[in-house]
């Protein structure tokens, strides 16, 4: 006789959620391995390019953070809207808006001197952002419209509008038929230090210690907080619910917006199609990212560094073993959905009888 | 059976069986708190029992217990002769122990037929529904229920919704049936039509463990009381060896007046007249079917005056309420706080000018719940302990630790969750929030429903108090003792209208009640 119960817990300890949190990650990507595997390739060679050396090996880690920065922004961003009980998924699409403003900016002010080029065009970029996240704002707080419909079908028209832009205006005579604009200016590049970013990680670090303060210590964070635990009691103490909307998907845009402007004046300097783009999907990892730091922004460090890791590795995957386009994409799928699922298993409790 | 056989514990007692339920010993800790000390509890065949203690005391604790929602740190529990380990609720319904939550456990968006077909697995998984259909309108009739099985169950009222309740019970056979708190938010001829249909299981051989902290219901119902108080039994015996007194003494732990004490100051009929602090005129209010909920309410309440709404629960009071607080649209009509014009606005400009809540549904309304003592506490006037938009913790927990002690709430102090408090505490806590800020408006609809007696006393006097500083009350009421103790003015809401309005001097029991029975056409 073998019977399987589901049991609910009602104490659940700190030490418990980690090592639920921790085993859902490893059985995540184990999956993902094992759909590689399942494809032909080998299974040390899959575990040593997608995790290790994206870790281990210098030239790759340097790639590592250079995805875990903007990958860590827009998931402290993300964290707002979740925690207040709005499930944005438009980080990619504000993403892409803060890179065209920030080109735009770069482009019409060829003039500007060094080193406030560089701060004129993030700010241009962190504002662009903002817009594309005040559109959801309006919409959520005033009409309580589906936050996650709306979110995702503005990625795509930031998309569209970042194509339009490639093919149409800005498309460069230069680039030998490619759809891709002008470099943009030397004056707006972000210089690096052997390879990292140092100005954009440290932006990086201090937005989390802010964003950990927001969250914990001020009161637009306990609004967010009162709203995403009990809506109702929240609203009936007299909490502006078009406020905490607004505030969250503005500020959530805003960080993406930076993420994207500090990606295009750092590392890519030109606007391009799919695998050229600026974006790289990477506004999706970062909601998975913002979930595996379960939604605290110091967590934020480590989860993004581990997704800018996975993307650098996934990313290898694909080139060297001829894996399809979508493969970092499903990648971040399946870790997503196990970390979700690992939700069920800090509730409850499988209790498995073996008897007669 | 076999399989069960490894739930039972070795030694198998050989106890009397006539009892149905049998509790030795049974203790449970959480964390450094002890919810239950070696409690013992024994249910007779045929018997009413009656679980009576305050809020706090472990009747709930008890039950989990029962249920399988919670392990007991030690003990014994015997059903019909046999030990047994209660480890789900579905255990408990193995045994034929059936538990009727305080809130019914039902799915809104179906109907009665549907959500009683999730409990009919023994029947198997495709019977048709018109023989499902049948069978519940077979077994209520028998036990004399009358409920419409295809209504969905967000349109049925709380009574019903316990009926269908009952219906399941029933449906699973049960041997046991537990009721926690039924009688909370039911009206007077609901509560006798519940006790009747208990009365009707008793004679076909089941039997009732009810859990309550109302001690007059205890003595209508039961056959047999036990009293617990801070997590232990002070006595047990058959209903007819108790007396009132006594058994007020036994629940309480001291003696203390059943009548809420009422404060030197507090004399009603002060003629002097104060400015107007809530104007309703005219108000029209549709609730959630779409039903004109309110009809045409006008009110004025002066500040340093409470006027008390009586009406059998369900005559408009919640729409009302929930119009007055900014949580439901009006349809016609105004809503004036000092003067404002606050008619369609939301909550938050009401509490700016000076409006406060006490609201029926703590949980939902007043708490958060997974949120702690001192987070909640600031919930209305967190931006009072800010600067530059940093919340100062310091301030917070002060004022919360003297909060905590001038309302007497019982907590392991400011950091703990609220949703661990008791029902009591966490309107205690309410109540110190919402006074805090010496409101011009409170609104407070049943605030001592389903608080133990000392809990009740404590929440009345502090409305008196803030009467005395000023505050105008709006007092929404099931507890017409309640609303005569505590008003300057008494009205009578019955459908949605004001049926009755009269001052507490010349009040008199017999007319409002038949008032609210809607009896009386002034």
């Amino acid at each position: 006789m073998f019977e399987l119960k589901v049991l609910r817990r009602y104490e659940v300890s700190t030490k418990l959620k980690l090592t639920v949190y921790t085993l859902s990650f490893v059985v995540g990507l184990s999956a993902f391995t094992l759909l590689e595997v399942s494809y032909g390739a080998d299974l040390y060679e899959v575990i040593s390019k997608l995790l290790i050396k994206p870790l281990t090996s210098y030239s790759d880690f340097q790639v590592t953070i250079r995805y875990a920065i903007p990958i860590g922004i827009m998931s402290l961003g993300l964290i707002l809207p979740y925690r207040s009980g709005i499930y944005s998924i438009g980080a990619e699409g504000q993403m892409a808006v803060g890179v065209i403003f920030a080109a735009w900016t770069a482009y019409s002010l060829i003039d500007l001197e060094s080193p406030y080029s560089i701060v004129v065009a993030l700010l241009a970029g962190t504002f662009g952002g903002l817009l594309w996240g005040l559109i959801p704002g309006l919409l959520k707080g005033l009409l309580n419209v589906n936050e996650v419909l709306i979110t995702l079908m503005l990625n795509f028209t930031a998309y569209s509008l970042t194509d339009y832009l490639i093919y149409g205006p800005w498309r460069s005579p230069k680039a030998y038929g490619f759809p891709l604009t002008e470099p943009i200016p030397k004056s707006f590049m972000m210089p690096s230090y052997d390879g990292i970013h140092l100005t954009n990680l440290i932006i990086f670090v201090l937005l989390t210690v802010v964003m950990n303060t927001v969250i914990k210590k001020t009161v637009l964070g306990y609004q967010i907080r009162a709203y995403g635990l009990n809506p109702t009691a929240a609203y009936s103490a007299g909490i502006s619910f078009l406020k905490v909307a607004l505030l969250c998907l503005a500020i959530s845009g805003a960080l993406a917006g930076l993420a994207g402007s500090l990606q295009l004046i750092a590392v890519h300097g030109r606007l391009g199609p799919k695998s050229w783009s600026v974006t790289e999907g990477l506004g999706y990892t970062a909601i998975v990212s913002a979930w595996l730091a379960r939604l605290e922004p110091w967590a934020v460090l480590p989860s993004a560094l581990l997704l800018g890791a996975l993307v650098n590795g996934g990313l290898t995957i694909k080139a060297v073993l001829g894996q399809p386009e979508g493969i970092v994409s499903i990648m971040n799928g399946i870790i997503l959905l196990s970390i979700i699922s690992a939700e069920f298993f800090i509730n409850y409790r499988l209790v498995i009888k073996v008897g007669r | 059976m076999e399989v069960n056989q490894t739930y039972f514990s070795l030694n198998t007692t050989n106890s009397n069986h006539d009892y149905v339920l049998s509790v030795r010993g049974v203790s449970k800790f959480f964390g450094s708190i002890t919810a239950l000390k070696e409690v013992d509890l024994d249910v007779r065949k045929k018997e009413i029992h009656v679980l009576l203690g305050e809020n706090g005391a472990g009747k709930t604790t008890l039950v989990n217990i029962l249920y399988g929602i919670y392990r007991p740190d030690s003990g014994v529990i015997n059903v019909f002769g046999k030990d047994v380990r209660i480890g789900s609720p579905r255990d408990a319904i193995s045994y034929g122990i059936v538990l009727v939550q305080q809130h019914p456990m039902l799915i809104d968006k179906m109907t009665v037929a549907e959500n009683l077909s999730i409990s009919f697995r023994k029947l198997g998984y495709f019977k048709s529904p018109k023989i499902i259909k049948e069978l519940i309108r077979e077994y209520s009739s028998r036990y004399g229920i009358s409920v419409d099985v295809d209504a969905l169950v967000s349109n049925l009222s709380f009574s019903e919704k316990q009926e269908v309740e009952l219906i399941r019970a029933l449906l699973l056979d049960v041997k046991l049936l537990i009721l926690d708190e039924p009688t909370t938010m039911l009206t007077s001829y609901e509560r006798r039509k519940l006790f009747s249909v208990l009365r009707g299981l008793i004679d076909e051989g089941r039997s009732v463990l009810l859990i309550t902290h109302k001690v007059v219901e205890a003595l209508e119902i039961s056959d047999w009381i036990t009293v617990l108080r801070r997590g232990e039994v002070v006595a047990s015996r058959p209903k007819n060896a108790y007396s009132v007194d006594e058994l007020v003494k036994l629940v309480v732990g001291e003696s203390i007046r059943a009548e809420p004490i009422v404060s030197e100051d507090f004399s009603p009929g002060n003629s002097v007249r104060r400015p107007e602090v809530l104007s309703v005129k005219d108000l029209t209010v549709v609730n959630d079917a779409g039903g004109i909920a309110v009809r045409g309410v006008s009110l004025d309440i002066n500040s340093g005056e409470v006027v008390g709404i009586a009406g059998v629960s369900g005559n408009g009071q919640k729409e009302l309420s929930e119009a007055l607080a900014g949580l439901r649209k009006v349809k016609g009509g105004k809503i004036l706080i000092c003067g404002l014009d606050v008619t369609n606005r939301g909550p938050g400009d009401r509490v700016r000018a000076g409006f406060a809540y006490i609201p029926e549904e703590r949980l939902r309304y007043g708490v958060i719940g997974e949120m702690n003592v001192a987070e909640n506490f600031m919930l209305k006037n967190h931006k009072s302990f800010s600067k530059y938009g940093l919340i100062l913790e310091k301030d917070v927990v002060e004022s919360v630790e003297e909060g905590i002690k001038a309302f007497n709430i019982v907590t392991r102090g400011p950091s703990e969750k609220v949703k661990a408090l008791s029902g009591g505490n966490i309107q205690k806590l309410i109540v110190a929030r919402e006074l805090r800020s010496n409101p011009k408006v409170i609104l407070a609809h049943n605030p001592t429903l389903g608080l133990d007696l000392k809990s009740a006393v404590l929440v009345r006097e502090l409305l008196i108090k803030a009467r005395s500083n000023g505050s105008g009350i709006l007092l929404i009421s099931e507890d017409l003792d309640e609303v005569l103790t505590l008003s300057d003015r008494v009205v009578v809401m019955y459908r949605g209208s004001i049926v009755y309005e009269t001052s507490r001097t010349t009040a008199s029991r017999d007319v409002l009640e038949r008032a609210m029975l809607g009896l009386v056409n002034v």
